[in-house]
């Protein structure tokens, strides 16, 4: 009981934290048809800014100003790179953003060094928020979600009723008829982009302090990104927000189970012959959390190619 | 005053288009695009919105060069274009695509409202909430056309809006448009049934390789046997 | 082409070829590698070039060859008795069964999910690989010896630089052959209409599942012939780094052109070994040549020499010298960064009461607090900057 619920907690955090990144890259994606390989790395620099500015100017300030300055980073990506290259198609386009993920990563190799730093989370919320069963949960956590939660809401509110969010819904689709109106839609690119890479910035920011700063953070999460946006949809915001949330609860409450297939042949009356075999049939489920985001996401894209919530394929 | 268009080429790739496009299209005026397909009627509407960016030629508004121009700098000019393909943003409800025509009113422009659209087309009230994807084709039809029109445009340009449509649907469409024009409107239709762009032109022009091979009025076309073996419909005559 | 060039070019590429057999196992070494991983790159484009499939997952196909052939020369010591020469041919029958599995699934789409796919089987096999100890040896991996075969000990690394060179010859004669065949005529087609070739009535996931299937058999015989080299594998050969390389290497040489990508992978292997003794950046350095060349070179280099317009000597060489001069400015800098980052210099400068100071690149002392030392890259790097924004204001006017 205990276990489910601490499960529970990690899972629910993990996932809104996995929405907070791939929030960003589904819009891009949906929208400009760019699969931005160096999203999660834009993850990584919000954690490493919020390090480095933090040093400067504590906690609270440097969780303002690094999303900030990762959103430039971002809208200078699409201006300067992005739309050069935009021309030779959307093999280019990738390519490009796969070859600035090798460079964020030697950078920060080369800044900050290749072990994790020191970043930390502050006093004031380095506490228990509450006990269950003798079990803590730690506040940071809470806040991890509540951060969350609140971007969630208000990117919801303002892809629903903004004239912004009404633009960048319409271009979702066609971006060449929303043109044809009369609207800047290479403007609502960059909007997007920077907007997507500021959320990024601000869940490395959030999740830095939390979970390890290093320099494979945005390896380790980069291809869960992929899971997620492919399994939600492309360009659905809830399909990202549910697919976020069954993947984190997904790989948390499996850690514990050491299930094997050996195990599930037992009412067969093999279990014995497969665990002789041992290989695949012996690994428990519980080695396998890594794995599954990947089995979830071959199977979604050879049963429902467009995603849970996807409109087109 | 008025749209002109003075030697207008195109190229998609290495195939030449349009091959000297010239017209004037003056205020408050219906005139109409004909001919075979793949005579370049959708590519002069597509050049003039610089969504096909025109090699050579120049488009006039009121005065104004706007070739070579951004499409959406057009658009605000005063020029909306309504596309062959009916392109809804599906996803999105009736009432949000209307939203998503609407421009902030300049001066000197006639202004419409979403009100006037739906007193035009109550079916598109009744259907405000739905998402358009799931519209029937008369009325993304209907929808796009009023779409542009909340643009507040000087000039409306239409790539076949009565295709594939029901008679009885047609009509409400012709009648919209007559009273666009009522409104100070200009509208350049590309029209497949000749019947229909005969009634309701001013002018009717017709296009043959990339040219404008016949300029003239309704009347005069009708009397013109020549023209319309040459360079229209197969076989049939228009009575 | 004359004749003559003709024969001396044979010749010169001969020599360069056979060269290594003479070479100490330093050398040898590189220039197998520089051949494993040029065939690697040119089996990875056979899907891009032909049918615009871009993997991100080849790594599993060259892994899988490099796993069959240590597992061969394993059995090989505990007695099966196959002659050296045909144990690569082990990793190409490992890669094309894989291939075929993996490959099915894969080309059911395409565009970016393709893409994405061979991805997330890619991570699917590398999440796998640690917990799987019988088939990829865990941590440590799988390990083998080389047993001497056919009058030849193999014990030397040139010795078995030819086998390499034989298998890589098969596999470039194939890959050159195959786009001469009909099936290779119609994955060419592919990758322009996949649609109209439908409507022909041929079954493209058939073709590309065949072309999917040849492309990871040769990425399996570079993996098998990787594998007799080194003699062990362990699972992160099936790692991310594995799958990005051919990818680097094929745009950086040249995705159109038959030989681009063997080009480049041969080049940045080369680079990739002599530089990585000099300093810690060489991967930064292949990242940002990466990201130039798609950005300006999307022909690639090879691409851009062959298919490029001609220009006057004089543009050329004031291009070159933008290029030098912006290069060798970045690597200044970069390497300067890289040492006043470090944690040595830093412990350096505490034990100095914390004053910048100097230190030593490129034979030279340098000391951080002078403006000559910032100011001289950057002025090159400007200058660099304003030849290369000149001249393409030219192009543009002419």
């Amino acid at each position: 009981m205990t276990y489910l619920l601490t499960s529970l907690v990690n899972g629910l955090v993990f996932g809104l934290l996995l929405f907070m990144v791939s929030a960003g890259l589904t819009l891009i994606f949906g929208m400009m048809g760019v699969l931005n390989f160096a999203h999660s790395s834009l993850y990584m620099l919000g954690a490493y800014l919020g390090y480095s500015i933090g040093r400067w100017t504590g906690f609270w300030t440097a969780l303002l100003l690094a999303p900030l300055a990762v959103a430039l980073l971002g809208a200078s990506i699409e201006r300067f790179m992005l739309r050069r290259v935009h021309r030779h198609g959307h093999a280019q386009e990738l390519l490009l953003t796969f070859g600035l993920a090798l460079i964020i990563h030697e950078i920060v190799k080369l800044v900050y060094g290749p072990y994790p730093v020191e970043y930390t989370i502050p006093t004031e919320l380095a506490r228990t928020a509450f006990n269950v069963n003798g079990l803590n949960i730690p506040l940071y956590r809470l806040f991890i979600g509540a951060v969350a939660v609140s971007m969630f809401v208000s990117l919801f509110l303002m892809m629903k009723y903004t004239r912004v969010g009404l633009i960048v819904r319409a271009a979702l689709s066609q971006p060449l008829m929303v043109e044809s109106l009369g609207h800047n839609v290479g403007f609502i690119f960059l909007l997007v982009f920077a907007i997507g890479a500021a959320l990024a910035g601000l869940a490395g920011a959030v999740a830095g302090a939390f979970y390890p700063t290093g320099p494979n953070m945005a390896e380790d999460l980069g291809s869960i990104v992929f899971v997620v946006v492919v399994v939600g949809g492309l360009g659905s915001l809830e399909g990202a927000l549910v697919a976020s949330l069954a993947i984190g609860l997904l790989t948390t409450l499996t850690v514990g189970l050491d299930w094997t297939l050996a195990g599930a042949l037992a009412p067969l009356g093999l279990s014995g012959w497969a665990a002789s075999i041992g290989g695949p049939f012996s690994i428990t489920l519980s080695s396998l959390t890594g794995s599954l985001p990947f089995i979830i996401m071959l199977f979604v894209l050879l049963v429902r190619p467009a995603g849970l919530m996807g409109e087109r394929a | 005053m008025g749209l002109t268009v003075t030697g207008l080429h195109a190229h998609y790739g290495k195939s030449h288009v349009l091959r000297g496009v010239t017209f004037e299209l003056p205020p408050q005026s219906i005139y109409s695009l004909v001919g075979r397909n793949g005579s370049g009627r959708s590519t002069t509407l597509k050049s003039i919105m610089g969504i096909v960016r025109p090699t050579e030629g120049s488009i006039l508004l009121d005065g104004a060069e706007q070739s070579g121009r951004d499409i959406r700098n057009i658009v605000r000019a005063g020029i909306a274009y309504v596309p062959e393909d009916r392109l809804v943003f599906p996803t999105l409800t009736v009432a949000e695509n209307l939203r998503m025509g609407q421009l902030r009113p300049l001066p000197g422009r006639v202004v419409w409202t979403v009100d006037q659209m739906y007193e035009y087309f109550p079916r598109l009230h009744e259907r405000k909430d739905t998402k358009a994807g799931k519209l029937s084709g008369g009325e993304q039809q209907m929808l796009t056309m009023c779409r542009s029109l909340l643009g507040n445009p000087k000039f409306l340009l239409l790539d076949e809006p009565t295709e594939g449509l029901a008679p009885k649907i047609v009509e409400r469409l012709v009648e919209a448009i007559l009273d666009v024009r009522k409104h100070g409107v200009s509208v350049l239709l590309i029209e497949q049934r000749l019947t229909i762009a005969l009634d309701i032109s001013d002018r009717v022009l017709v296009m043959g390789h990339g040219h404008i091979v016949y300029n003239g009025t309704p009347d005069s076309l009708r009397n013109d046997a020549d023209v319309q073996r040459n360079w229209l419909a197969v076989g049939t005559s228009v009575s | 082409m004359k004749l003559y060039v003709r024969i001396a070019l044979c010749l010169a590429t001969g020599v360069v070829l056979l060269a290594p057999l003479t070479f100490s196992d330093r050398y040898a070494n590189l220039a197998i590698r520089m051949l494993v991983a040029a065939l690697f790159a040119s089996a990875f484009n056979l899907l891009w070039r032909q049918a615009r499939l871009l993997s991100f997952g080849h790594g599993v196909y060259f892994g899988a060859g490099m796993f069959a052939v240590v597992h061969l020369m394993r059995a090989n010591e505990a007695g099966l008795n196959v002659p050296l020469i045909l144990v690569p041919l082990a990793g190409a029958l490992s890669g094309s069964i894989i291939g075929v599995l993996c490959g099915f699934v894969a080309t059911l789409r395409s565009g970016a999910y393709f893409s994405m796919i061979t991805l997330a089987i890619a991570e699917l096999i590398y999440s796998l690989g640690p917990r799987w100890q019988a088939l990829f040896g865990g941590e440590a991996g799988v390990s083998s010896m080389r047993l001497p075969s056919m009058g030849l000990s193999f014990a030397a690394l040139n010795e078995v630089y030819l086998i390499v060179l034989g298998w890589s010859a098969v596999g470039f004669a194939t890959i050159w052959f195959f786009a001469k065949t009909p099936l290779g005529q119609i994955a060419f087609a592919l990758g322009d209409n996949e649609r109209r070739l439908q409507f022909l009535g041929y079954r493209t996931h058939a073709v590309k599942v065949y072309l999917f299937a040849l492309s990871a058999a040769l990425s399996g015989l570079a993996g098998g012939l990787l594998g007799v080299a080194a003699e062990n594998v362990d699972y992160t050969v099936f790692g991310p780094a594995s799958s990005a390389a051919p990818v680097i290497q094929t745009f950086i040489g040249g995705a159109d052109v038959l030989f681009g990508p063997a080009f480049g992978a041969a080049l940045l292997t080369g680079f990739g070994n002599v530089f990585s003794d000099v300093t810690r950046l060489w991967l930064l350095y292949q990242g940002i040549a990466f990201v130039l060349v798609v950005m300006f070179l999307p022909a690639g280099i090879v691409g851009s020499l062959l298919m490029g317009k001609k220009r006057p000597l004089r543009e050329a060489i004031a291009n070159t010298l933008a290029v030098l001069l912006c290069s060798a400015s970045l690597i200044f800098l970069c390497e300067s960064a890289s040492i006043l980052l470090s944690d040595s210099y830093s412990s350096l400068r505490a034990s100095q009461d914390g004053s910048w100071v100097s230190y030593r690149l490129f034979n030279m002392e340098l000391a951080p607090g002078s403006p000559i030392v910032w100011g001289l890259p950057l002025i090159a790097a400007l200058t660099g900057l304003i030849i290369s924004w000149k001249l393409k204001g030219r192009e543009e006017t002419a």
